[in-house]
């Protein structure tokens, strides 16, 4: 199929820059909070612009930013990888105008000041029902985006019964089966208690039970974001570092594990919660760790696959062959610094789930420097690299300011080191996360902080460098880009030829079952007993 | 040269070395903190 016969190349193009004025925004809000936590004097500096622009960066960042690239690289996988259209185009494109306009109004509604209740909307805090009702519709959206991917799968499927269906799209289908189950959460806690109590239609709200219903769907969110960023590590990098990828089956395995052990765990973001037995937040735990091994089984199938493409160059030592990647593409280089990250977050990870150890870190300055280290930067800087990947393929455009490509992830990558290590020093110390002023007005405890505030301001200004060069290459590719012929997508080959035969890792029913199983007894107990405690609600509030 | 006696298709030994690595860095780092931090701190769980 040629690159202008692909009809659905607008659909992708129109979801990808969304994802990308979205970054823009939320980055140029990250670097005034960055400055504001190191308590310098900026114009305009206020608490209550500082919670405006943190609820503004986190909702762009985290809800839609990701979403929406996330949305443009599956239906280029639907359609690249079966070499067909994707079915229900008009379905897609609706979709595609609910998402933007639930994304509309709730940007509207933060920005207007009526909605400052961060990306989390833990209630009591309230907002105004713009709001909760914008991203909804943003979550519609990516349902009916999901619906049309799952779809894509189906009518292949009748004409090649038998047939597993390509990596790239095994994950995007994973990617979906995920976010189908952790949706059920947010949509629960949005119809059931915020929309209802935003519109005045409920005087009190439970906070409990929101935040039960938040974390069931927050934790795999994480999994939504990281999911489609292995589809690129296990499918477009190798064939871009020049290499083959190492295991088939493996890349399978984990995206499987994926959708079984996703939502199980959200008690791990709530171990300093009342109202929850000790018992089931230990469950939760445990299962927390297990999500640890496919990615384990990532890092290292991954890197053996940059291994294989180093050696077909003719390394030949024990390490030499990371000399013959090339670090200078931007693809490559994002990748490759996103998953050095990675690694750093994955230990992070793994205090922040021990229950005891929870403790120590729990709402610090260490949780927003883990965070930035995963979503920020294994999802975040692999989908800029996959946009310099993507963007000249879609459009038919030479990828323009190329050097300002090259430089980006590694400013990206010096930034993120000078901020999360400072946050997660900081947060040891115990430096809040969310706070406008970390001077504490003068305490002798926030003098303590105070220089890694400053190294993290640093960090900030390194980032937010990286972001605009990323923007100025993407807006010079996308408005003044020179034609050219279309470049092929073209996904990395494995080494050891494929079974030709769909085996028990293609059966999607069959995991999506035991993953709706394992929620039920992670969840329905505790849901049970929660709805029939004795609990108070709690009238709205809002600081500004 | 068979595709299986290729360098490529050896046993990815550089990549067991820095998973290896990793994963002594990962657990060195996890008992750090539990000891250093964590313990010294009154090791309260909630």
């Amino acid at each position: 199929m040629s690159e202008r016969a692909v009809p659905s190349t607008r659909l992708a193009l129109a979801h990808l820059w969304v994802a990308i004025l979205a970054f823009g925004v939320a980055a140029a809000m990250a670097l005034m909070q960055a400055l504001s936590r190191a308590a310098l004097d900026l114009p305009w500096r206020s608490a209550r612009m500082y919670y405006l622009s943190v609820t503004a960066h986190g909702t762009l960042m985290a809800l839609v930013f990701t979403t929406f690239f996330i949305m443009a690289l599956g239906y280029v996988v639907a359609e690249r990888t079966l070499g067909r259209p994707v079915p229900h185009r008009a379905l897609a494109w609706t979709g595609y105008w609910v998402a933007l306009g639930g994304t509309l109004a709730t940007v509207a509604s933060i920005l207007s000041g009526k909605a400052t209740v961060l990306y989390t909307f833990y209630p009591p805090l309230k907002a105004h029902p713009a709001f909760y009702i914008g991203a909804t519709l943003l979550v519609v959206g990516s349902w009916i985006w999901g619906f049309v991917v799952i779809r894509s799968y189906v009518v292949w499927k009748r004409g090649a019964p038998g047939q597993p269906a390509p990596l790239a799209l095994h994950g995007m289908l994973a990617t979906v089966i995920v976010w189908f189950i952790a949706t059920i959460g947010v949509a629960a806690e949005m119809l059931f208690l915020l929309i209802p109590w935003s519109l005045g239609l409920t005087k009190t709200v439970d906070p409990e039970l929101a935040r039960m219903l938040f974390w069931y769907f927050g934790h795999p969110l994480v999994y939504f974001w990281l999911l489609p960023a292995y589809v690129v590590w296990y499918t477009v990098l190798p064939k871009v570092a020049g290499g083959k990828l190492f295991s088939d089956p493996l890349a399978r395995l984990v995206f499987i594990l994926f959708i079984v052990l996703s939502t199980p765990v959200g008690f791990h973001h709530q171990f300093m919660d009342p109202g929850i037995p000790a018992s089931w937040k230990l469950f939760h735990a445990i299962l927390t760790f297990g999500i640890l091994f496919p990615s384990f089984v990532t890092a290292f199938t991954v890197t053996a696959s940059l291994e294989v493409a180093g050696r077909m160059k003719g390394a030949t030592g024990l390490l030499d062959w990371l000399k013959r990647l090339p670090w200078g593409d931007p693809l490559v280089a994002s990748v490759l610094l996103s998953m050095l990250l990675f690694a750093v977050g994955g230990f992070g990870g793994a205090i922040n789930a021990a229950y005891g150890m929870n403790a120590v870190v729990h709402n610090t300055a260490w949780i927003q420097g883990h965070f930035h280290l995963t979503v920020g930067s294994a999802t975040a800087l692999t989908f800029m690299g996959t946009a310099y990947w993507l963007l000249p393929r879609l459009t038919g455009r030479e990828l323009e300011l190329g050097l300002l490509a090259k430089v980006q992830p590694y400013l990206w990558f010096i930034g993120m080191v000078l901020f999360s290590i400072s946050n997660h020093i900081t947060g040891l110390m115990g430096m809040p996360r969310r706070i406008f002023d970390a001077s504490y007005g003068g305490s002798a405890v926030a003098h303590a902080w105070r220089g890694l505030t400053g190294v993290s301001a640093v960090g900030g200004l390194f980032l937010f460098a990286s972001s605009a060069f990323f923007l100025l290459v993407m807006l010079g590719t996308g408005l003044a880009g020179k034609r050219i012929a279309p470049q092929p997508i073209e996904w990395a080959e494995p080494l050891e030829p494929l079974s030709p035969r769909a085996g028990l890792l293609d059966r999607y029913g069959l995991w999506t079952a035991v993953a709706v199983l394992l929620v039920l007894v992670a969840y329905a107990y505790p849901l049970w007993a929660h709805l029939h405690m004795q609990t108070y609600g709690s009238p709205g509030y809002s600081p500004f | 040269m068979t595709e299986h006696d290729a360098p490529h298709t050896a046993h990815p030994k550089g990549t067991l070395f820095l998973i290896g690595l990793y994963g002594v860095l990962f657990v060195t780092g996890w008992f750090a903190v539990y000891l250093l931090v964590y313990l010294r701190r009154g090791g309260v769980t909630p």
